[in-house]
């Protein structure tokens, strides 16, 4: 029987076209999708290069100026200054490595940075900068496998299963098959059930190709249960489709009705459910303009830098350790006091960064609730959290950043404040070099905190909505699939008589 | 001619509207372009409304600076905000991938940042739509499920054979076809295109560059584009209904076409062209800047700005001269940064020019991808009109740079105190307001798109007719 039906499925020149256009674009997907991550790779490795290199050159210059091999440096480059090293000579990075299945699904990942060079300066404009791109290419979209998932695979069994019932009804043998056992809707079924393996089976292999072909220090045991929650998903989509294929072409008047209204569900589920929800979620919670934001940031700059005194006076207040110069406004070091009213501005540009924040946590309530009706919603969810590459993720990201950013910053306070009050502030053209260090601890600062990435096992899974989504899709697909035979037609749906030939 | 056409037109409409199927898919299709002109109408209005208002307080801002140090005001600095083009109620294009703002400060030229894309999270890749994405990705969906059996559905009813006895030539009713599945999707997207031509005309503001003059023409273009478009398409379905044994066939060959052309080309040919043409990493870029920015080579060429300035004036010392030698030097900085910004900034854009090129290519493959070419390049949002601004904003930020360096310059340290300025500098700095760039000065971006549609045009046209013709000689034998 199987025999039979696969030699019935393999004949027509279109089913067979279909297959390997599935296969290619399963290939195309999984070799992009290794390109996107060693490029973000590439620029991960120049980081690390750039911040050991650079870290190697300060030592040197130290040492050259210590030595007198090097009499003079470029304007604040002296390395042995706290100051200076701070705000202009480190390197450091926070980092975000690709997770085992970013080769899977690109997610937004394009959209946002993937590493933050960390100064003592401003953090907003480093945050905001993103990995060089052509906007054209961001706007097509990536082609990676949850692409192919979620968008093809569905139309790839719609079009190897719309006509399993019709077909036969339109030909008339559906009549023939009526006194045979299996009854028709079961032969349908198993039919159904053979196309979709068909189209299972190399998406799993695919799955399981870009496993292997995931980094090296990404692969290993802990990644194999979000490889086999990925597979998962891919057989729910499966069912999930399989299922409404076989609802529909079990009981459609002809393969073409069956194919326009398969086709019809797919823009539904694909197009016109997502435009739904997108303009619910951007009416119900309008994320307002970053031109706001920006004049909120001048505010806070300009109100911080009119109330410097008192900012200065509040700092010392709470850490009277570092007022070694007295607490006076001309007493600070500059540096100091530049740090310390950037972290003033900072604490309450993140209030107006909070606005932004509840409006995007809005909109995803609202995008959660449209998972259960719009499961591809659900779907492409579940693929980007599994593969490290959603909006959360970078949330968190940006979250542990701005931590360590503190961090460091923290760690360079003391330094800053032991060392004298700058004649000339930053802005100063003409400072020149500063003469030499004679604070033997200068150079505590070469060892400052280094960005280390905590993965945050909060986001490890799916989130709820995506698991229910995935779990309606499940259900739905498994009972429709079930209940194929009790809905099947075995009559032709046409007016006129069909004379089996 | 006309007389037999409009005959078709009005059969082809009748059959068109005993179809149950087409009233709901119009309705669908219809309420899409809707509910996007719409959505974008608000989120355009809302955006000029706050680029506007920051805008103002910006330079407000600038002139409320107290007395101080000019070069204190040049790392003060001003934002430069982009306005959202009007017409990108139509079609945003990449805009949403582009930074929005840009710090204009001493020394450096920044990148634009926050993009709107950064602030979306899941909608801005999933469910996102604009008119011009229903036009020209949905729309031809929902032209082929309309006419996909317009000829073969005649030939297996055996009505096609009878075309070549009728009074109407085949050229009629093969026109007479296009044209009424084209036009009950015209039809249907009236409402949408209506909101969007109002609102950009509406929207246009002469303080940047568009009047309303020039919006409208804008507007009608980019109608005319969608016209032709969505002839072509119709040409294509019935040339495809035409040219297969059966409408199953050209249901399913369509649905393949569409597909590939609207789903895999546009995602295929970006690929491609980042294979082929590769961008440097924002790391290689940024030390790349850094090191010609910071090369020593800089500071010989100051001492020996210093010393011919010193010459000129018979000075022997800097404190002697008749001008502050540190305007002369921070020109100079910049001047010579300006020289670094121009080939990086320049090398970048060509890399990315280069790309995009090579993508848009795949125009000759996917009439989608040269009518969202196109789309963008009229509408303003495309990243040759990024360009632009970013370009305008650097013209600004050098202005600033001049104003405030000539002003120290004319300004002697006494005492070793810098001289402060005033109102009287600020006031010389004039607001910036972005300008839309003429369609004629973006010939460069437009046209190959242009050529694309209209090659696809033409030879839908013409594949319409040869199938056509075959399918009746083919229908008579």
């Amino acid at each position: 029987m199987i025999n039979l039906e696969w030699a019935l499925f393999w004949r027509p020149t279109a089913n067979r076209a279909a297959l390997v256009a599935f296969v290619l674009t399963l290939g195309g997907a999984l070799f992009s999708g290794h390109a996107h991550l060693q490029r973000q790779q590439l620029a991960l490795a120049q980081v690390t290069d750039h911040e050991t290199q650079a870290l190697a050159e300060a030592r040197e210059n130290a040492r050259r100026l210590d030595s007198g091999e090097l009499t003079s440096i470029g304007t604040r480059s002296d390395p042995r200054e706290a100051a200076n090293f701070g705000n202009q000579v480190m390197v450091t990075y926070a980092v975000r490595p690709p997770q085992p299945l970013a080769i899977a699904s690109v997610g937004q990942s394009d959209l946002h940075a993937r590493y933050v060079r960390l100064n003592l300066g401003p953090r907003d404009k480093a945050l905001g900068s993103v990995e060089l791109s052509n906007p054209e290419a961001t706007l097509s979209g990536p082609f990676d496998l949850a692409f192919v998932i979620v968008y093809l695979l569905p139309l790839v069994v719609i079009a190897l299963g719309q006509g399993i019932g019709a077909s036969e009804r339109e030909r008339g043998t559906a009549f023939l098959l009526a006194v045979s056992t299996p009854q028709p809707p079961h032969i349908w079924r198993q039919r159904l059930m053979l196309r979709l393996g068909a189209v299972l089976v190399p998406a799993l292999a695919a799955i399981v190709v870009a496993a292997l072909m995931a980094p090296a220090a990404t692969r290993g045991a802990s990644a194999v249960p979000a490889w086999l929650l990925f597979g998962t998903l891919t057989t729910i989509q499966v069912l999930f489709w399989g299922g409404i294929t076989g609802l529909v072409a079990s009981r459609a008047r002809s393969a073409q009705t069956s194919a326009l209204q398969l086709v019809s569900v797919w823009l539904l589920m694909l197009v016109v459910v997502p435009a739904i929800a997108n303009v619910v979620a951007r009416s119900v919670a309008p994320v307002p303009s970053r031109a706001e934001f920006i004049q909120g940031l001048r505010d806070a700059t300009d109100g911080v830098e009119a109330r410097r005194a008192q900012v200065l006076d509040r700092f010392f207040f709470d850490h009277p350790e570092l007022a070694h110069g007295g607490v006076e406004a001309n007493a600070v070091p500059a540096a100091l006091a530049r740090l310390i009213t950037t972290r003033a501005v900072e604490a309450e540009a993140a209030q107006i960064d909070a606005r932004y924040s509840a409006q995007l946590n809005r909109q995803q309530r609202v995008i959660d609730a449209f998972q259960i009706v719009a499961p591809p919603l659900a779907l492409q969810s579940a693929f980007d959290r599994l593969a490290a590459t959603d909006f959360a993720w970078q949330r968190d990201f940006v979250a542990q950043t701005v931590r360590h950013h503190d961090q460091l910053r923290d760690f360079f306070e003391p330094l800053l404040a032991a060392a004298g009050p700058s004649p000339r502030t930053s802005t100063s053209p003409d400072a020149g070099s500063l003469p030499p260090s004679a604070n033997p601890g200068a150079r505590a600062h070469f060892a400052f905190p280094r960005f280390q990435y905590e993965t945050p096992p909060a986001l490890a899974l799916p989130t709820p909505a995506s698991g229910l989504g995935a779990l309606v899709m499940a259900l739905l697909g498994g009972v429709l699939l079930w209940r194929m035979a009790a809905t099947a037609t075995v009559a032709p749906r046409v007016s006129r008589p069909i004379v089996p030939v | 001619m006309w007389d037999s056409l409009i005959q078709v037109l009005r059969k082809e409409a009748t059959i068109l509207r005993r179809d149950g199927r087409a009233p709901w898919l119009l309705a669908v299709l219809g309420g899409l372009v809707l509910a996007a002109a719409l959505s974008q109408a608000l989120i355009v209005r809302s955006n000029l409304a706050a680029v506007d208002a920051a805008a103002r307080a910006e330079h407000s801002r600038w002139l409320a600076q107290p007395e101080k140090y000019a070069h204190s005001a040049a790392h003060y600095g001003i934002w430069a905000f982009r306005r959202a083009a009007p017409l990108s109620i139509a079609d945003p294009g990449v805009t949403a991938y582009l930074g929005s703002a840009v710090w204009m400060e001493a020394h450096l030229q920044n990148e634009a940042l926050y993009r709107p894309s950064q602030d979306a999270g899941l909608l801005e890749r999933f469910g996102a739509l604009s008119p011009a994405v229903v036009v020209g990705a949905i729309a031809p969906l929902f032209l082929l499920l309309l006419g996909y059996g317009a000829v073969s559905r005649e030939r297996e009813q055996g009505t096609w054979s009878l075309t070549r006895i009728q009074a109407a030539s085949l050229d009629s009713i093969v026109a007479g076809k296009v044209l009424a599945i084209a036009s009950a999707v015209g039809v249907a997207l009236i409402p949408g295109l209506l909101v969007v031509t109002v609102s950009s005309i509406v929207l246009a503001s002469p303080d940047h560059g568009l009047t309303i003059l020039t919006a409208t023409g804008r507007v009608l273009l980019w109608l005319l584009a969608v016209a032709v478009y969505l002839l072509l398409i119709s040409s294509l379905v019935v040339a495809l209904s035409s040219a297969t044994r059966s409408s199953a066939m050209a249901l399913g060959i369509g649905l393949a076409a569409w597909t590939v052309g609207v789903l895999l080309m546009p995602r295929f040919a970006a690929e491609a062209a980042a294979r082929v043409a590769p961008l440097q990493t924002q790391q290689q870029w940024t030390l790349a800047l850094r090191r010609d920015l910071y090369d020593p080579a800089g500071e010989a060429q100051l001492e020996s700005l210093k010393l011919q300035t010193l010459q000129r004036h018979g000075a022997a010392r800097v404190e002697e001269l008749p001008v502050n030698w540190v305007g002369v030097r921070l020109q100079a900085g910049e001047e010579r940064g300006n020289a670094v910004f121009d080939a990086q900034w320049g090398a970048l854009f060509e890399q990315i020019a280069r790309q995009q090129t090579l993508a848009r290519s795949g125009g000759l493959a996917s009439p989608w991808l040269a009518f969202r070419s196109l789309s963008q390049e009229l509408a303003g949002s495309s990243f040759a009109a990024h360009r632009d601004f970013l370009q305008q904003a650097e013209v600004q930020r050098r202005r600033i740079q001049r104003i405030l360096n000539e002003d120290i310059q004319g300004k002697l340290e006494r005492d070793g105190q810098r001289p402060p300025s005033g109102r009287d500098v600020w006031d010389r700095v004039p607001e910036f307001r972005s300008q839309v760039t003429p369609l004629a000065a973006q010939a460069g971006s437009w046209r190959g798109p242009l050529l694309q549609l209209l090659a696809w045009a033409g030879a839908a046209f013409a594949l319409v007719g040869v199938a056509a013709r075959r399918a009746q000689r083919g229908a008579a034998t």
